[in-house]
């Protein structure tokens, strides 16, 4: 027995047990195994299920320890029999579940804190933001739309996709300081859509790669994989505002206050909460955060921003098109 | 007979700040919250560096926007009092 890995940004996140459901959410192939102790492996970032509930580990041949070196790590009850730890040092997660927890809701849960520390990792090399916000390639420029849940992050990308654009993320979206500008990376999960949108956009069963029933819900699983190697300059931010009362055609608002802009996009940004940190994750904390409002200013400085107001269940249809005309004329501007 | 101490607040200096105009955008590093002040606001935030008094700061925005002092100080103590609880300003 060992563990299996991918390769995520450049960075080796090994996982334990390997599981095939942790491959599908992701999107990437899951790497060979590797052997070796789980506190001196070659992995970046480590996450660990932990089915025993912590009282032991299965390792199998012997050679993996995976209960080892969590003693100082941070831990805490999320569910009843449910525990995380997390181990900043080494950029290290463990959910220990006892039998009878909900197997699909630990590993989505263990998904959410790989990319956790994931971030951390990417930080390390070079000045990292991270929004709560979709992320688009139309027409060769990179467009990231913050939005709270239920704007639509997810479901527009999907008609995004479905109308032949690149879906660099529905969800949160990783912006990095580039040769030419800032730069949207893609961040490799698939996308998964459920009974709402599909009642309303059929279509996408024919595009679907197969049903899923995990992960606390049904619906159908894409293919999108955030290709790893493909990256977009960011060219401009369209905040996304579904409001159910809104009349008329999708409506694209310059949005000239750049003040509030940079406040939106700051509230928008994933931050680590360095008031609750002790010692030297304090500081890596706080730098991380740094580097959010950093590079947040740098965006209001160098692209434009945008407000577009929807309804999303009668207009999903028309946001494409609005997104195109818009690439369109970010290309004309010479901003791609 | 009670002694009057006048507090010099100052910037939380977890604060990360913006000029934008007339509007400050600041950004507490430890905390992630974002905060935005627009006009009159902002300028009572910058003039409260840990040197100057409320009674001073109120002087100063007189000064600027033309106002009479004594209508503005006590607006300006109440603004710096709610900087001090959202922990935007502090006193030393």
């Amino acid at each position: 027995m060992g563990y299996g890995a991918f390769i995520i940004h450049g960075a080796r996140v090994g996982i334990y047990p390997p599981d095939s459901r942790m491959a599908d959410e992701f999107g990437l192939e899951l790497l060979p195994i590797i052997t070796g102790r789980a506190r001196d492996c070659e992995a970046d970032v480590l996450a660990v299920y932990d089915e025993q509930g912590g009282t032991s580990s299965r390792t199998g041949d012997g050679t993996l320890h995976f209960d080892a070196g969590w003693e100082g790590a941070e831990n805490f009850e999320v569910a009843d029999g449910v525990r995380v730890y997390l181990d900043y040092g080494r950029l290290a997660v463990k959910i220990s579940a006892r039998d009878g927890s909900s197997f699909d809701e630990s590993l989505l849960a263990l998904v959410n804190l790989v990319e956790y520390m994931l971030r951390l990792h990417m930080h390390r090399s070079r000045p990292l933001a991270v929004f709560h916000a979709a992320a688009w390639e139309v027409g060769g420029a990179g467009i990231l739309l913050p939005g709270a849940s239920g704007a639509g992050k997810t479901s527009l990308s999907f008609i995004m996709e479905a109308a032949g654009h690149l879906i660099i993320s529905d969800e949160d979206s990783f912006v990095v300081r580039g040769a030419d500008g800032l730069t949207l990376l893609p961040y490799p999960r698939r996308l998964r859509v459920g009974g709402g949108l599909l009642a309303a956009y059929p279509e996408l069963h024919n595009r679907a790669a197969r049903p899923y029933s995990a992960f606390g819900g049904e619906g159908l699983l894409f293919e999108h994989d955030g290709r790893p190697a493909c990256v977009a300059p960011l060219a401009a931010v369209v905040f996304l505002d579904n409001d159910p009362a809104h009349t008329g055609p999708p409506m694209l608002t310059p949005l000239t206050e750049r003040a509030r802009v940079l406040y939106s996009l700051l509230g928008s940004g994933e931050y680590y909460p360095a008031d609750n940190a002790h010692g030297p994750m304090k500081a890596e904390f706080a730098a991380f955060n740094r580097a959010l409002f950093g590079i947040a200013c740098e965006a209001v400085d160098k692209v434009p921003a945008w407000r577009l107001v929807y309804d999303i269940t009668r207009q999903c249809r028309l946001i494409p098109e609005v997104i195109e005309e818009l690439a369109s004329n970010l290309m004309e501007a010479g901003r791609v | 007979m009670s002694e009057h101490i006048e507090i010099m607040p100052r910037a939380n200096p977890s604060l990360l700040s913006r000029r934008e105009g007339d509007s400050l955008v600041l950004f507490n590093e430890d905390s992630g919250d974002p905060f935005i002040l627009n006009g009159t606001g902002a300028r009572i935030f910058e003039l409260a560096d840990g040197r100057r008094g409320i009674g001073e700061i109120a002087v100063m925005l007189a000064a600027e926007y033309d106002a009479p002092e004594e209508v503005l100080a006590d607006d300006c103590a109440e603004f710096i009092s709610m900087l001090i609880q959202k922990g935007l300003l502090e006193v030393a």
